[in-house]
């Protein structure tokens, strides 16, 4: 078959469940348990297929996984086993074993993984797994059809890899905005399956053929594998009360006509097509398939974006990273991965395309962390991540809970780096940055070049392309190595005319010299000049992102001046111009005065208005004439109690009070900066929403107001594991656990946790608080307090001096 | 309708999700909403299903579950069909949701309430559109003692995952998260009351004289 792939058109078979509806499946009825209890009636659907000229039938298997299989009356397995069997018949008794082929049809799962639900990863890898292995050596193929989630598709083809050796096919489905359910895009579809090594790439059902043409001519432009197509029988009309497809096989073949001749290898039919569907575009299609020629690019992407790393200046945000950073360290050994959070969202917001990450500490087991954090952060940033590490198996654990295409931070010219790193990336489909050092640093652009070159011949001879690759041209410390810090330059520009990537960590070029933005913006400037497409660097430095702003003008990259503009619009212009001390200075004497006419507005107006952006500065102008500890207890604690009995009152709403409350943080932050010990906080408090509850907005709610208030809070998260809250609670000895649900379902699991609490001896006061919750509920379930909400969290915990 | 109209009539119903009160509402808040709604717009892939099926074939989902209920038998009395209603917001508005709570929660708490508020008006849009025949009001598991379980057999029989992608969640909750399974009887007309509601002595909008059902 894989030599027929993608030269000879082939035709897949139609709609199963329409089919067996037809023939009087009920409601509600679960299609495989035919496969069991009328065989027959399924061989007949494979058997129409055949006769109508189709070269795959599909096994009537679609939502045979455990989970979803748990109401029915047999085992998923059993039901799996006899569904290949029939195909199996249905080819032998029509005569066409050897040129049909048996497509083991998987479905998504039928429940949405973390972190938007909270079906694990791994959990669905597991079920997938137990789908393909009880069949693996009697079916010709694995098809994986209808996802709407890019990630549950990733496990399910790790699962078909790991342990099948059949080729993979995937087909996705779009809605009419050419997105899937979670929100990718054909792109970036394309990027991620391509580099899992999928045999094929498809689109089905949701809409009919002249709906999906967008969505096919992008697969056809830019997929480098064979593209297969199984469109519904048009859009779905509801007739006489019943669900219907109105296109005619005729119309059904006319809607692909623009599409027929552009290099479609495979088709076949989703939702209310027949075989006389597939008879039709059988006697319509080519029998050959046409040749695409689609360029290879550098491209990494999230699950939601694509970007593209051999076209314009991209910047990778550097600031997730431990080295040197005392309270990025202390966070990381604390498992208090908010400041990771924070960090990934400022700098996303600040312009960054790509972020790296890298968690490794002496004595931190890198590849755990990686495991957790990569999911968190993906959750809150949208733009693609790059796995930095020096262990190949923290850079194995990340990249398979990656959602998306992941770059890989790094290997160099060292064999054994490259031997250990290169197999992983060839598995989960990464781009590889490529650093030009070998045993010795190089110092001439030939040794970089040299180097770049052993890198591309041994990714190549792993079966990574040139494509894959971002070369790292190493930045040498000018003040140390002034002679050679130019080679970098040049070796940049050898690098971009040989067609690859480019990255460079750029502020190393400054160490050890005064006003280092002024080195690290020039050789920033230089190194774009000369082909530089990732910059690693600090996007919130404003001085660096302008240069890329303003490189992007010059080109003509950013057309319009679009994005020049927005950024640039307010910024303050410096014209720092020395002007001779015997001048007289009316000008600056006019400034201070327009400087000294500042707003009234102070600390306290901040808060009770929730000017959250403007505060920092106005808190640092106090400072300079207030003491901090005036400052707080004088200011901000009476102008956040005042904040707290307006709520109470109803003087102002939920919105108020939160944006009060986290205005209140940042001038803490601030002033914190000038005590000369950290701040004392107050706590710990742990919160968390209970097992199998997803809401967590109102735990979100205390956790930012009661960390306004200065009490430590150690967030669980979400769904969390009644085991998983008393380990916290050995770990961390909180003084208030507070834990909170929103389903009246979920209250049995909050009951649960504080049992398993008590049973280990907490004596700690445990309170509980959520929307079905009451005084009479939390005393049912032995909770010591009932919180209402986030003011009265405050005012327990003052009142139990915590 | 443009931005601004379906904004206006999503606000109380919003207001009354955050404990706001209407009439206080003043320009700087009604202007924040005003933007956060923006960006719950660009989130919004709202996607609609619904199907008609006999109230035997209702009723015979899942006999243990639907037998348990008073209300569901005593609100499809006489109605031969049901009109079961399957409506999302989509799974973006979830994700954003998560992206602001991380960035400013005083602006995710207006926009989840907007969001709840826009998915019940949309589906009231949708409903209208159908023009259905004569019917009862619209109502869902949950309601009265229709037991919640029910969403998750009407999900799996009428392939909502596949159709529109609304999936289960553990704990009968469903996601995306701004997700509604309603339905109501064809046949016969019929109003909203407060007689068979849970909260039917703990109602806080009762006490203020308020229904939930017109707002």
């Amino acid at each position: 078959m894989l030599q027929l792939l993608g030269k000879k058109t082939l035709f897949f078979d139609g709609g199963m469940g329409t089919q067996l509806q037809a023939a009087g499946l009920p409601v509600g009825a679960i299609p495989e348990e035919l496969n069991i209890d009328d065989p027959k009636l399924i061989e007949s659907v494979h058997a129409r297929y055949l006769n109508a000229g189709a070269d795959f039938i599909t096994t009537n298997t679609f939502g045979a996984n455990a989970h979803k299989m748990a109401r029915a009356k047999y085992s998923n397995t059993d039901m799996i086993k006899a569904a290949v069997k029939i195909a199996d018949t249905a080819r032998k008794n029509a005569g066409r074993e050897k040129d049909s082929y048996i497509a083991l049809d998987i479905g998504p799962i039928g429940e949405l993984l973390a972190p938007i639900g909270t079906l694990s990863f791994d959990d669905a890898y597991e079920l997938f797994r137990e789908q393909i292995v009880c069949v693996k050596d009697d079916i010709d193929v694995v098809i994986f059809e209808t996802f709407g989630d890019l990630y549950e598709l990733k496990a399910g083809v790790l699962a078909a890899k790991e342990n099948c050796d059949k080729p993979v096919f995937v087909s996705m489905s779009f809605d009419k905005s050419g997105r899937t359910l979670t929100g990718s895009n054909p792109i970036t579809y394309i990027n991620v399956m391509e580099g899992l090594k999928v045999n094929a790439i498809g689109v089905n059902c949701s809409l009919g053929p002249k709906e999906l043409e967008p969505v096919i001519m992008t697969l056809l432009e830019n997929s480098h594998v064979p593209v297969l197509i199984q469109p519904n029988a048009g859009l779905p009309t509801l007739k006489d009360g019943k669900t219907v497809f109105e296109l005619t096989p005729e119309a059904f073949v006319d809607a692909l006509s623009n599409v027929r001749d552009k290099g479609i290898a495979m088709i076949g039919g989703c939702c209310g097509t027949t075989p006389d569907f597939i008879r039709a575009v059988k006697d319509s299609f080519p029998s050959d398939v046409k040749e695409r020629n689609v360029p290879y690019r550098t491209a990494v992407s999230s699950s939601t974006m694509t970007v593209y790393l051999d076209e314009s200046v991209r910047v990778c945000g550097e600031r997730l990273n431990p080295t040197g950073k005392k309270k990025l360290q202390a966070a990381l050994r604390e498992e208090k991965y908010d400041m990771l959070i924070s960090e990934a969202i400022a700098q996303e917001d600040a312009g960054a395309k790509v972020l790296d990450v890298n968690v490794g500490l002496p004595g931190i087991d890198e590849a755990a962390v990686m495991k957790k954090i990569i999911p968190m952060l993906q959750e809150v940033v949208s733009i693609p991540l790059q796995i930095d590490s020096s262990s190949p198996a923290a850079i194995e654990a990340a990249c398979r809970v990656y959602n998306g295409k992941p770059l890989i931070n790094s290997v160099n010219g060292k064999d054994a780096v490259m031997d250990a790193v290169f197999p992983v990336a060839v598995k989960y489909g990464g781009v590889v940055i490529g650093l030009t050092l070998s045993e010795e640093v190089p110092k001439l652009c030939e040794e970089r070049v040299a180097i770049a070159k052993k890198i591309i011949n041994k990714a190549e001879s792993y079966g990574l392309s040139k494509k894959d690759l971002v070369i790292d041209c190493l930045t040498l410390t000018v003040s140390a190595q002034q002679a050679e810090a130019s080679q970098t330059l040049e070796a940049l520009r050898e690098v971009t005319s040989m067609g690859l990537s480019s990255t460079l960590g750029v502020s190393n070029i400054s160490f050890g010299l005064p006003n280092r933005p002024l080195i690290n913006r020039t050789f920033l400037t230089l190194a774009m000049q000369s082909g530089l497409k990732m910059p690693i660097i600090n996007p919130l430095d404003r001085s660096l992102m302008d240069c890329i702003d303003a490189f992007n003008v010059i080109y003509n990259i950013d057309e319009g001046c679009i994005e020049y503009i927005k950024n640039q619009e307010n910024a303050p212009v410096q014209t720092t111009v020395v002007v001779p001390s015997t001048a007289s200075t009316p000008s600056a004497a006019g400034s201070a005065q327009t400087s000294g006419a500042s707003t009234k507005k102070d600390v306290g107006f901040c808060i009770a208005k929730g000017l959250k952006d403007e505060v920092s500065d106005i808190t640092n102008k106090e400072l300079e004439s207030t003491d901090p500890m005036v400052l707080i207890n004088e200011t901000i604690i009476p102008a956040l109690n005042k904040v707290g009995r307006d709520y109470d009152s109803g003087k102002i709403f939920l919105p108020q009070l939160i944006q009060a409350a986290e205005t209140a943080k940042v001038a803490f932050a601030e002033v914190q900066k000038h005590f000369t010990v950290s701040g004392e906080k107050k706590g710990p408090v742990l919160i968390c929403t209970v097992e199998g509850d997803i809401h967590d907005i109102g735990k979100n709610i205390v956790k930012v107001v009661c960390d306004s208030y200065g009490y430590e809070i150690i967030d669980l998260g979400k769904d969390v594991a009644v085991d998983s809250v008393v380990d916290a609670y050995k770990q961390y000895a909180p003084k208030v656990i507070g834990l909170s649900a929103l389903m009246t379902t979920t209250v049995e699991n909050m009951k649960r946790t504080i049992a398993a609490l008590r049973a280990n001896d907490c004596k700690v006061p445990i309170t509980v608080g959520g929307a079905v919750l009451t005084e009479e509920i939390a005393k049912e379930i032995d909770a010591d307090y009932y919180t209402e909400d986030a003011m009265s969290m405050v005012n327990l915990l003052k009142e139990l001096n915590v | 309708m443009n931005k601004k109209e379906t904004y206006n009539r999503i606000l109380p119903l919003a207001c009354r999700y955050m404990r706001v009160d209407l009439l206080r509402v003043d320009e700087e808040f009604n202007r924040k909403a005003f933007d956060v709604f923006g960006s719950l717009s660009d989130n919004v892939r709202f996607k609609g299903q619904h199907e008609i099926i006999s109230t035997e074939t209702l009723f015979s989902l899942d006999s243990a579950l639907t037998e348990s209920s008073e209300d569901l038998k005593f609100y499809l009395e006489g109605c031969k069909e049901v009109v079961i209603f399957a409506t999302t917001l989509g799974v973006d508005v979830d994700a954003y949701s998560k992206k602001l709570q991380s960035r400013d929660m005083g602006l995710a708490v207006i926009y989840d309430a907007l969001a709840s508020s826009l998915l019940e008006y949309m589906t009231d849009r949708y409903e209208e559109e159908l023009d259905l025949p004569k019917h009862t009001f619209r109502f869902a598991p949950g309601y009265g003692d229709i037991p919640i379980g029910l969403n998750y057999i009407i999900i799996d029989s009428l392939s909502i995952s596949k159709k529109i992608g609304i999936y289960k969640a553990s704990n009968n909750m469903m996601l995306p998260q701004k997700s509604m399974i309603t339905m109501c009887g064809l046949g016969k007309e019929s109003a909203p009351t407060c007689a068979h509601c849970i909260r039917l002595n703990s109602c806080a909008l009762r006490k203020e004289n308020l229904r939930c059902y017109n707002s």
